[in-house]
């Protein structure tokens, strides 16, 4: 085998050093490093995010920032100090919270942390037997909250139809204020329903609207492009939120009503 | 296919090609005693040839190593032919060009103290000027953009290769971003210039200063400077460290970020190692401990760079200063120690007068 001369081996000597040093390597060398001493030094390699992020030297050649004022990011003294500071924010693990990820969390979340996704976003794919329990866990409540409801409306709806006269303390049994007493009730209890509903979509991570309606899910498949379609989308999303709850009005009302019926001819 | 990395700078000491190499590491590792070592060897193996040793360090050594004092421009080492050193001193560079800019007003019809040049008297860019970050890297820079064209008009007096003690690792790699960050500024001002041009020659004086012209001159510099920079035939990295994990870890950095300027970097010297297992007679609990832990590094070293030339240079009895103390130290760059063989040398050094 004819030896190498001195250019091929230097050539091949440095394609092996490229080769460590990319895809990754220059991360993993530093944890190689820092593993062996138990340091806490930062493993993140310049290198590794040069490749995520690969910045032209020849980018501002492409008219990029025509207006940018010269005291700019192309100030070396200031894209120095910008880079420094880049460093020291890349050893930062975990920053706090800010308004807009609270509010996220408030309004919905985004599908991670534990956050269910909010709606109008479509529906990221969820395990089948997560979702299975996330149904059963809906079905349970939606079953006892009416049941519990029925429970106390019927001795209810039995004290307004025999219009016994009454101390006090239970005029609200009075049939004259059986609309707002029914409305109030109604009120109490679809709160208590939906802070329970949200307990468990926060446990599962799963949206029950966007999962459990056709509708829904098919409202989400309209495409955001323009401001009018975006408002199209929130609106029919509202619409679905207000019918859910006056679904399960109609549901108690009609429930109070054939109850009043038989109590009626009793 | 297996190669064989020599453990020491024999080609880049007999090198035909190089123009620039860097030495640089953290503080405290060796650097001057290292870019000394490397110069002295080039200038007696390559004696027909001109060596320029430059220290870039704010804090300069090079006057302590050689045990001579050395200044802004260019000077003989005593005892050699062909290797000059020079220590730049921003301060006085500033001054220099104070004084320029002084006499430049004058000429251009300022009166005394009441025009521009008053206003530079006494100092006044230098003081300004002295204080902004990176203006050593900037001096240096400049520098070597002198060399350049005075190599490419034949003027002056001429240098082959020149070999740059840097600053501690982060000064080292602004200097080395220059190129990059200039040659983008100078794109930004040529965009400018191309659209306000006459508006800013007319601002500029009655000197009549071509402002496109000089920003094209001093691009193409620029550029040239970059694509020296970048070519592994001219322009190298020496990177030197201890063995010890806070050495190690900066010059793996160091070394990532130069792979990412495109510089090429394969030569690294491990300095202060102990030998202690081949060092029988002086020998003691705390150098065995020592080597012990030096080893445990070493080995690493040996594991992350196999491509790279490792050269492991002794921990020697005294200091190494002066012109023949180095030159008996710079002889294991170009053929590696051999702790059973040479450690005498280690200590001949220590009875220096």
């Amino acid at each position: 085998m004819s030896e190498l001369s001195d250019v091929e081996k230097r050539r091949i000597l440095k394609e092996r050093r490229q080769k460590k040093f990319s895809g990754g390597g220059g991360s993993n060398r530093l944890n190689k490093i820092t593993g062996q001493a138990d340091s806490l030094m930062s493993t993140e390699s310049t290198l590794d995010q040069k490749e995520k992020t690969p910045e032209s030297v020849n980018s501002s050649k492409q008219g990029e920032g025509k207006n940018v004022p010269l005291a700019s990011d192309k100030n070396p003294q200031v894209s120095l100090f910008k880079q420094l500071a880049e460093q020291d924010s890349q050893t930062n693990t975990e920053s706090p919270p800010d308004l807009m990820s609270m509010f996220q969390s408030m309004t919905g979340g985004d599908g991670k942390n534990g956050t269910p996704p909010k709606l109008g976003t479509p529906p990221v794919p969820v395990d089948q037997s997560v979702l299975d329990y996330h149904n059963y866990l809906v079905n349970n409540l939606k079953a006892w909250s009416i049941v519990i409801k029925w429970i106390m409306l019927i001795p209810y709806t039995y004290m307004v139809t025999r219009d016994l006269p009454l101390s006090a303390p239970f005029r609200l049994l009075d049939s004259s204020n059986f609309f707002s007493v029914l409305m109030g009730f109604e009120i109490v209890a679809t709160s208590i329903y939906y802070s329970k509903l949200q307990s468990i979509e926060k446990s599962t991570s799963v949206n029950t609207m966007m999962y459990g309606s056709i509708i829904a899910k098919l409202i989400s498949l309209i495409p955001d492009h323009a401001p009018q379609q975006k408002n199209l989308k929130s609106r029919l999303f509202t619409v679905l939120q207000y019918w859910d709850v006056v679904s399960m009005l109609i549901t108690d009302i009609c429930f109070v009503l054939i109850i009043l019926g038989i109590f009626s001819h009793i | 296919m297996d190669l064989v990395v020599e453990p020491n700078l024999h080609a880049l000491i007999n090198s035909s090609t190089h123009k620039w190499i860097f030495v640089g590491g953290k503080g405290g590792v060796g650097k001057t005693t290292s870019s000394c070592s490397i110069a002295i060897q080039m200038a007696q193996n390559q004696p027909h040839k001109q060596f320029l040793l430059i220290s870039t360090d704010p804090a300069h050594n090079l006057s302590d190593a050689f045990g001579e004092k050395f200044g802004k421009d260019a000077r003989r080492v005593t005892g050699t032919n062909n290797l000059s050193c020079m220590e730049i001193d921003p301060s006085a560079a500033l001054k220099d060009m104070n004084d320029m800019a002084v006499s430049q007003a004058n000429e251009n019809g300022a009166q005394g103290e009441d025009g521009f040049g008053g206003l530079l008297q006494g100092g006044a860019l230098a003081e300004l000027t002295g204080s902004i970050p990176g203006i050593d890297e900037a001096l240096s820079f400049m520098e070597v953009m002198k060399h350049i064209k005075n190599q490419e008009k034949g003027e002056g007096e001429r240098y082959d290769t020149v070999i740059f003690d840097t600053a501690p690792t982060g000064h080292t790699l602004r200097f080395l971003q220059l190129p990059n960050t200039l040659s983008k500024l100078l794109e930004k001002f040529g965009e400018i210039t191309g659209r306000l041009g006459p508006m800013l020659n007319s601002l500029a004086g009655a000197g009549n200063v071509d402002i496109s012209t000089k920003l094209n001159q001093l691009k193409e510099s620029v550029e040239t400077i970059k694509d020296q920079f970048t070519n592994p035939d001219l322009t190298t990295f020496v990177c030197v460290c201890i063995s010890e994990f806070l050495s190690l870890y900066e010059t793996e950095r160091l070394i990532q970020e130069l792979i990412s300027y495109d510089m090429d970097v394969n030569s690294i010297i491990v300095n202060q190692l102990l030998f202690a297992d081949d060092d029988q007679e002086h020998n003691c609990k705390r150098c065995q401990a020592r080597w012990k832990m030096q080893k445990k590094y070493l080995d690493q070293i040996d594991e992350l760079y196999e491509d790279f030339h490792v050269v492991k240079m002794p921990l020697c009895a005294g200091e190494i200063r002066g012109l023949e103390n180095l030159t008996k130290f710079s002889q294991f760059l170009n053929k590696e120690y051999d702790p059973t063989k040479d450690n005498k040398i280690i200590y001949e050094l220590e009875n220096r007068k």
